[in-house]
């Protein structure tokens, strides 16, 4: 039972913390210093301090950071396709292992002849050998966790690909979340080089058939670009974690610079970006990022941009060959704003695939029903843990 | 062959709920809407009979009841528009409405008007009555008793009326028929006079 008599003071400290934040002062500064930055003199500045820096920075392409698009008229006619995913993991309270896959497809046309394609396909997996990734090097790695949220990401992408293949106007694929698919940056090595081909495979296909696509993430907690401005402003505080002494630079730099350290990219692409504007393009400086090459060559770098969708700053991931054609760039751009006004602030094509793809608390009901009657057949009782009754029980 | 305008989907020896089909092919995307009020409706019995039944509600709400719907009108997308900028709707969305059972058929032809021995069954198709049919069931109005006192949210006396015009579309506007609905109405409602003055300003 949460006491919240003890949070309240936390909760006032919180707020006073959130209006220093907001400090209209500071914001001046970083904007104007963003205004004036140059490409290659930033991507200078990061190269030199990359490597002693822990975390993760935006590089600039050829765009200058600071600038501003606005949003370039979206065609009439057009489709949008996305996928989302849910599962059933696999259960330790449970006597028998099997993991449920649902992947939501929702394929929207738009124009002169609207129409709507909604549909999800579920998988029951329970064979040991679909239960388990074996890489290249035959080390087999259990699907939970990490792996798991790849393999869905994995499956989400192909059924992605198959969705987009279905149309011929302009299409533009969608997913929820990043392309940057970071948790595989702490696995080992052999599944990488498992996993990032098929990744990469996916997303050729995506070129092949002529149809951009991108991830979406809503109220992105990314600090790249923030952390950008703050190697530009000194990298040697950035490089010892504090502002506090430092010789290179400036008292007032330092103080901004301490007031940007927990500050997101979102916030500063709040007070810089007008409604349907984007923000330039960077590259994120993932190490994973160096690997996005496909069996056959071709290089599928994630870049990015920050989206003002008229109610909030969205971040919009996709393969670099997306980024830098300026057709497919426009398209996502114009067609995103254009979605995000007929939803509200979030595209209704990502609504529609998560609808699809939810497995409800009734849903998972039902499935263990059926898993243990189809048991029952056989003789077996389905027996779970005593610590998993006295949840679902709760006595007094 | 008709189409059919809706599947059963709770079914009681009363009355059935059933879910307004999608019209397919159609170009514009525009919202799909229960059947009229009072409008006289079919279905199958699993014997080759079939029931009849007076539509007494509609409703339209999200297929998933836990989605509420969320204001899309802006600028000059209002009414129809609103569907033509959200194509999932027609997807998401679903049409319901209750008819009263008030008849049935046997296989041989035989039509009666009081309540059918069995309710239709689960999953079977609704059909709108023909002209023709709704002519034949309404020689005889005795059944419109049974639309009295159904315990639903339209009051009885609307339903009847609201039936009784449907009816009397039906019959091609056949003046000497609604005089005698009228007269019936009169008969069923003599001892309450607020529902048959109800009963007739809708009429009228």
């Amino acid at each position: 039972m949460l006491r919240i008599e003890n949070l309240a003071e936390a909760v006032d400290a919180l707020a006073a913390q959130t209006a220093h934040r907001a400090r209209a002062a500071y914001w001046d500064q970083v904007l104007h210093l963003l205004q004036r930055l140059e490409s290659a003199q930033l991507a200078e500045r990061i190269n030199r301090v990359k490597d002693r820096i822990p975390w993760l920075v935006a590089r600039p392409t050829a765009e200058p950071p600071g600038a501003r698009y606005p949003a370039p008229p979206s065609p009439r006619d057009y489709v949008a396709v996305a996928t989302d995913g849910s599962h059933m993991a696999p259960d330790r309270h449970s006597p028998v292992r099997f993991l449920v896959l649902n992947i939501g497809k929702a394929r929207i046309r738009y124009g002169a002849h609207p129409r709507a394609f909604l549909s999800s396909a579920g998988t029951f997996l329970y064979r040991e050998e679909d239960l388990s990734l074996r890489d290249d090097k035959g080390n087999v790695y259990p699907i939970e966790g990490a792996v798991l949220g790849i393999v869905m990401a994995l499956e989400e992408l192909r059924a992605l690909v198959q969705e987009a293949d279905e149309e011929k106007i302009p299409v533009m694929a969608l997913r929820d979340g990043s392309l940057i698919f970071w948790p595989l940056q702490s696995e080992e090595t052999p599944l990488q080089d498992t996993l990032l081909p098929q990744i990469t495979r996916a997303l050729r296909q995506f070129h092949d058939m002529g149809v951009p696509v991108a991830s979406y993430i809503s109220y992105p907690g990314a600090r790249d670009v923030v952390n950008s401005v703050r190697v530009w402003l000194c990298g040697s505080c950035v490089r010892r974690g504090t502002c506090e002494g430092c010789e290179e630079c400036t008292a007032a730099e330092a103080e901004l610079c301490t007031w940007l350290r927990p500050m997101r990219d979102r916030e500063l692409f709040a007070a810089y970006l007008n409604p349907g504007e984007r923000s330039a393009i960077f590259e994120s400086s993932s190490a994973l990022q160096t690997r996005y090459r496909d069996p056959w060559g071709m290089d599928h770098r994630i870049q990015f941009f920050y989206l003002h969708t008229g109610k909030e700053i969205a971040r919009v991931e996709a393969p670099i060959w997306v980024m830098q054609n300026p057709r497919y760039r426009d398209r996502i751009h114009g067609l995103l704003v254009d979605q995000c006004r007929r939803g509200g602030g979030y595209p209704p094509v990502l609504q529609e695939a998560h609808e699809q793809a939810v497995i409800t608390v009734e849903d998972r009901r039902m499935v263990e029903t059926l898993v243990e009657q189809a048991l029952a057949r056989e003789g077996i009782a389905y027996v779970r843990s005593r610590k998993d009754w006295s949840k679902r029980v709760r006595g007094v | 062959m008709t189409q059919p305008i809706g599947e059963i989907i709770s079914t009681t020896s009363l009355s059935f709920t059933a879910q307004r089909l999608n019209p397919r092919g159609t170009e514009r995307p525009r919202p799909v809407q229960p059947p009229n009020l009072g409008r006289l409706v079919w279905a199958r019995l699993p014997d080759g009979g079939r029931v009849f039944a007076v539509v007494a509600f509609g409703t339209t709400e999200g297929l998933d009841r836990g989605r509420l719907a969320v204001v899309r009108t802006h600028g000059d997308v209002v009414d129809e528009r609103v569907y033509h900028e959200h194509p999932q709707l027609a997807e998401v969305l679903r049409t319901e409405f209750v008819a009263v059972l008030v008849g049935y058929e046997r296989e041989t032809g035989a039509l009666f008007r009081h309540l059918p021995p069995q309710p239709p069954p689960l999953h079977y198709a609704v059909y709108e009555c023909s002209d023709e049919e709704a002519r034949a069931f309404s020689e005889d109005l005795r059944y419109l008793r049974l639309l009295l006192d159904t315990g639903g949210p339209v009051p009885g006396e609307q339903l009847v009326a609201a039936h009784v015009r449907e009816m009397y579309r039906a019959r091609g506007e056949d003046a000497a028929w609604l005089e005698e609905a009228a007269r019936h109405v009169g008969r069923l409602l003599r001892r309450d006079y607020n529902r048959l003055r109800a009963a007739l300003e809708a009429l009228e």
